[in-house]
């Protein structure tokens, strides 16, 4: 959710707790945010910025760029598995 | 602190849970986020909850026990300073086993024992010995490399360190002079033989760690009688001296050669204890555990079992450590062959 948040351009924790909210519908708390950004920025899939002020934006890297990828396409494979399934066997009115 | 907000003032507050690393890294980001947080919404105790729960997990992982640490490079020095610091209170405990089951298995009269009994009492009196030399190994190291670098270079954080490390030094000396006044009074170990040396040395040692650990509950000292400061420094001395030295692993510069053997006296550190824990179980399966053993344990019989497993837990957390060690050291031999 961070990676797609941060593939959207560069965000700060705040925005991105925000933007997260608002296509995800979750609601991320600040230990757990700051522990999330530690091990991705650690993984080198993300890389916070410079900033003048106390808030730091942080932006996806090229890494973090191709794992988003990678998972999104893993994901639409198990959409596409799943909503051929129920398509075969339910029915919705 | 005065003219700060309220939003202000509590986001302050919960970043103090966190361990400075994190504060000098996160810190001025997590204010700014907190303070928007609490003006959206001033009372959440979910988020609370998160901070409380996230920011111990992150002391954790600063001393080294669980996850990575957030500066890598320095992961060998933390993970032994947190294996020694557990490997301290480890010890006390041990040396106090090992004491009991010395002086039951050295009693006089000589009760027969089987021979597996006297095969796993040379267990724990290996595993014992190995674990005490290893931590004085480490903290004699630090404690002259530490003193060099305040008389060389007057670092001031070192210098109250080492200070602590002497004092708590100094009162568990006093302490086992107290404790064994008695001995001394007799004109000291009598040098008869072997067997007779070795049952004093464990009396002894039985005495001062027993009173160690137990002493403020069994003796019914209070903290302002004649030996109440006694009673309760001891522990209280043994704690700061553990704490201290490890302070001390945390605060100096490791080159990759001290970062090899410090990996190498860790594992000794887990080894030992293991060791330990390994030949008490064969000890006591052998049948070591007898009367006469068990008549110093009438006071804690209960908490004996409790101990031993909080002891296993030390033991496996400090295995894990080493683990997270070697990894670490991994890491900076690659980078070091990169460059």
């Amino acid at each position: 959710m961070i990676l797609t948040s941060l593939a959207g351009g560069e965000k700060h924790g705040y925005a991105l707790v925000k933007d997260v909210a608002e296509f995800a519908s979750v609601e991320l708390q600040p230990g757990t945010l700051y522990e999330a950004l530690a091990r991705l920025e650690r993984r080198g899939l993300i890389e916070a910025l410079a900033s003048d002020d106390r808030r730091r934006p942080y932006r996806l890297t090229g890494a973090g760029a191709t794992a988003l990828s990678e998972y999104l396409a893993s994901q639409r494979q198990v959409v596409k598995v799943g909503q051929s399934r129920l398509s075969q066997g339910w029915s919705f009115s | 602190m005065r003219s700060l907000t309220a939003p202000a003032r509590r986001a302050r507050r919960l970043l103090t849970l966190y361990p400075s690393s994190w504060r000098e890294r996160y810190g001025d980001e997590f204010v700014d986020f907190m303070e928007q947080s609490i003006a959206d919404d001033p009372h959440n105790a979910k988020r609370t909850a998160n901070i409380f729960y996230k920011s111990g997990k992150v002391r954790l992982g600063d001393l080294g026990i669980v996850g990575p640490s957030l500066d890598e490079a320095s992961a060998p020095k933390v993970a032994l300073s947190t294996t020694t610091w557990l490997a301290s209170v480890f010890a006390v405990f041990a040396l106090f086993y090992w004491s009991c089951a010395m002086v039951s298995w050295n009693s006089n009269p000589r009760v027969a024992t089987a021979f597996a009994v006297s095969i796993w009492m040379g267990a724990i009196t290996v595993s014992t010995i190995l674990l005490t030399v290893t931590l004085l190994a480490i903290g004699l190291t630090l404690i002259v490399r530490a003193g060099r670098i305040v008389v060389r270079q007057h670092d001031r954080r070192l210098f109250w360190l080492l200070i602590a490390v002497l004092g708590s030094v100094a009162a568990i000396v006093n302490s086992i002079y107290q404790y064994t006044r008695w001995t001394i009074a007799r004109g000291g170990i009598q040098w008869s033989g072997a067997g007779a040396v070795l049952k004093q040395v464990a009396g002894s040692t039985q005495w001062v760690t027993q009173s160690t650990i137990w002493g403020p509950s069994w003796t019914g000292w209070h903290f302002l009688s004649n030996n109440g400061p006694l009673h309760y420094g001891t522990p209280l001395a043994v704690l700061v001296l553990a704490f201290s030295v490890a302070k001390l692993a945390r605060r100096l510069d490791f080159s990759l050669n001290a970062n090899r053997v410090a990996r190498l006296a860790a594992k000794l550190l887990s080894l030992a204890m293991i060791g330990f824990l390994f030949s008490f179980a064969g000890w006591t399966l052998a049948g070591g555990f007898n009367q006469s053993w068990e008549a110093p344990f009438t006071q804690m019989e209960t908490s004996l079992f409790l101990l031993i497993i909080v002891i296993t837990v030390l033991t496996l957390v400090t295995t894990l450590k080493t683990r997270t060690h070697r990894n670490a050291l991994e890491v900076i031999d690659i980078s070091d062959a990169l460059r």
